[in-house]
């Protein structure tokens, strides 16, 4: 008996450290392949970067056939350096962005709490539904001309336009969100008596909360579309008026400079309510603690 | 007139559902016909029988959230009108909220009913030792496994401290070595405060080995037959394999078959 006891103890002796070694080349694997993603996840996009921005830099400087149009990338680095430092830009930039502010702000003061309310009314869902779907199916652009009719050429007018541009796709995950609660959810609140009010504060809004995210990511989006539309075409203000001021100057390091700068604010509020969105939604999938 | 021990009538209670048929004729389906059921102060019953007879419908017209045709259901001497504090609901599905923890989803109940955060987290933390899942209040129902989960549903119930407990096939959808584990939980729980407990179950077995009284439900969609006399308490494992264990519950399958 004791003789077996020292053989499989000698026997775990000699198994361990070769099971110490094979995790340890497990590890030493799931590192490497962490770092390889890590790597492509930076590397790659950087790389289709760098390549865009040597083609475009040659492309502009040393073909024969190189458009007017096309400003080389360190004409428009040097444009959009200067932009940034002119003061009719952030004018320009303050008249557009007040407008999708006030229109933003409004499509998801109203945009959410309907969109809640409504996918958990049969009713008021089956009314606004057709609505709703001929909003984000008809391109919005065609109510521009009637809003300007209606309203004039006003900031109004501009904001009305950016409102249609985003409510409905506000809206409408809000309303898919809420009205996918588990109804098993809503019982359970019921049964512990649960008042109306409390089902809605405890159980639907917080369980809509990706919904609210996803509405406000594609909302903010096409806000952005709606402003630069009515601005490029029937309202020419702000940073509209400034892209097509550049435009007839022939100055098209500056029209790109506008453009980019605005893709990268655009870029930037979509990161910012991505990262408000995981922190949230941490904080909700933790229940609030901290 | 409701006798002084019993806790919960059930007298002649019907129930129908109405809903569309084939060729969009329109068919009302009875689930509940003129049952009648007294379960006793501290009393655990099972109610048993095939699927669709109504067990569910009934534990819900109970928990007040199936509004009844007919009849009549008394819980400690007041009409269901609705939910009520006296009842706590343990479902089939644990019904978690996803994005709270164990201690915030056992303080549901608790918080429905205007507690104090500290009085409801303090109460909430002792159903979850109750049922074994103290160490884990900090975790989501993603992180537990589907016995632990239903735990904190049963801890929910438990938190509010109701008089009587009504359980939906809780232990239904986990696997048997867990199933056993928790029904050994549930018999202490249930020792320790005597609860009325109300169980709806498919399983004959778990029904002998939980139960006082079981009642047996048939597709017509009231009682057929009341098994009394079950084995004393404290009940073993090893019971389920003795002669009286065996011709109970081939009395429960006659009377289901």
């Amino acid at each position: 008996m004791e003789a077996m006891t020292a053989s499989e103890a000698s026997s775990a002796q000699r198994s361990a450290p070769s099971l110490t070694s094979r995790d340890e080349r497990l590890v030493r694997g799931w590192k490497r392949s962490r770092r390889r993603n890590r790597i492509a996840a930076i590397g790659l996009p950087l790389a289709v970067a760098v390549g865009f921005i040597s083609y475009w830099q040659y492309a502009t400087t040393h073909r024969s056939n190189a458009s007017v149009l096309i400003p080389t990338f360190t004409d428009f680095v040097k444009a959009t350096w200067k932009l940034l430092g002119l003061g009719d830009f952030w004018h320009a930039v303050w008249i557009s962005e007040s407008a999708l502010l006030t229109a933003f702000g409004m499509a998801v003061a109203i945009g959410i709490p309907f969109g809640i309310y409504i996918g958990r009314r049969r009713t008021l869902d089956a009314l606004t539904s057709g609505y709703l779907d001929i909003a984000v199916v008809t391109p919005t652009a065609v109510f521009m001309p009637l809003i300007i009719v209606f309203l004039g050429p006003t900031y109004w007018a501009r904001v009305t336009v950016i409102f249609i541009f985003a409510f409905a796709y506000i809206v409408l995950p809000c309303r898919v969100a809420s009205s996918t609660v588990s109804g098993d959810l809503v019982d359970m609140a019921h049964s512990y008596g649960a008042t109306k009010t409390a089902v809605w504060r405890d159980v639907i809004v917080p369980a809509s909360v990706p919904g609210i995210f996803a509405g406000l990511r594609q909302g903010i989006a096409h806000a952005f579309t709606g402003m630069f539309l009515i601005e490029l075409t029937f309202l020419a203000v702000g940073l509209g008026y400034l892209i097509v001021g550049y435009e007839e100057a022939f100055d098209p390091a500056y029209v790109f400079g506008v453009s980019v700068i605005i893709v990268v604010q655009a870029a930037v509020c979509m990161s910012l309510l991505q990262y408000v969105e995981n922190r949230l939604s941490a904080q909700w999938r933790s229940g609030g603690r901290k | 007139m409701v006798e002084r021990d019993v806790m919960v009538q059930v007298d002649q209670v019907s129930k129908s559902f109405v809903k569309y048929g084939k060729r969009g004729k329109v068919d009302v389906v009875p689930v509940l016909r003129e049952m009648s059921l007294d379960i006793h102060r501290a009393e655990f019953v099972s109610i048993v029988g095939p699927t669709g007879c109504g067990k569910t419908s009934v534990l819900r017209a109970i928990a007040g959230l199936l509004p009844i045709d007919s009849g009549r259901i008394v819980v400690d001497g007041r009409p269901v009108s609705g939910p009520g504090r006296e009842r706590a609901m343990v479902f089939q599905d644990p019904t978690l909220l996803p994005w709270a923890s164990a201690l915030d989803n056992a303080a549901f109940g608790l918080k429905q009913r205007g507690l104090g955060k500290r009085e409801r987290r303090a109460r909430a933390q002792e159903a979850l030792e109750l049922v074994g899942l103290g160490h884990r209040s900090g975790a989501l129902p993603q992180e537990l496994s589907g016995g632990m989960r239903q735990r904190v549903g049963i801890a929910r119930a438990l938190a509010v401290d109701p008089s009587v407990l009504l359980m939906d096939e809780p232990f239904g959808a986990l696997d048997e070595i867990t199933r056993r584990t928790l029904q050994d939980q549930l018999v202490r729980i249930w020792e320790q405060d005597k609860k009325t407990v109300i169980f709806i179950t498919h399983s004959v077995e778990e029904a002998l080995y939980l139960s006082d009284r079981i009642f047996v439900m048939s597709h017509a969609g009231h009682i057929i037959e009341t098994i009394t006399d079950l084995m004393p308490r404290p009940r073993t494992r090893e019971q389920e394999s003795s002669e009286e264990f065996v011709m109970l519950r081939a009395k429960i399958w006659e009377a289901l078959s």
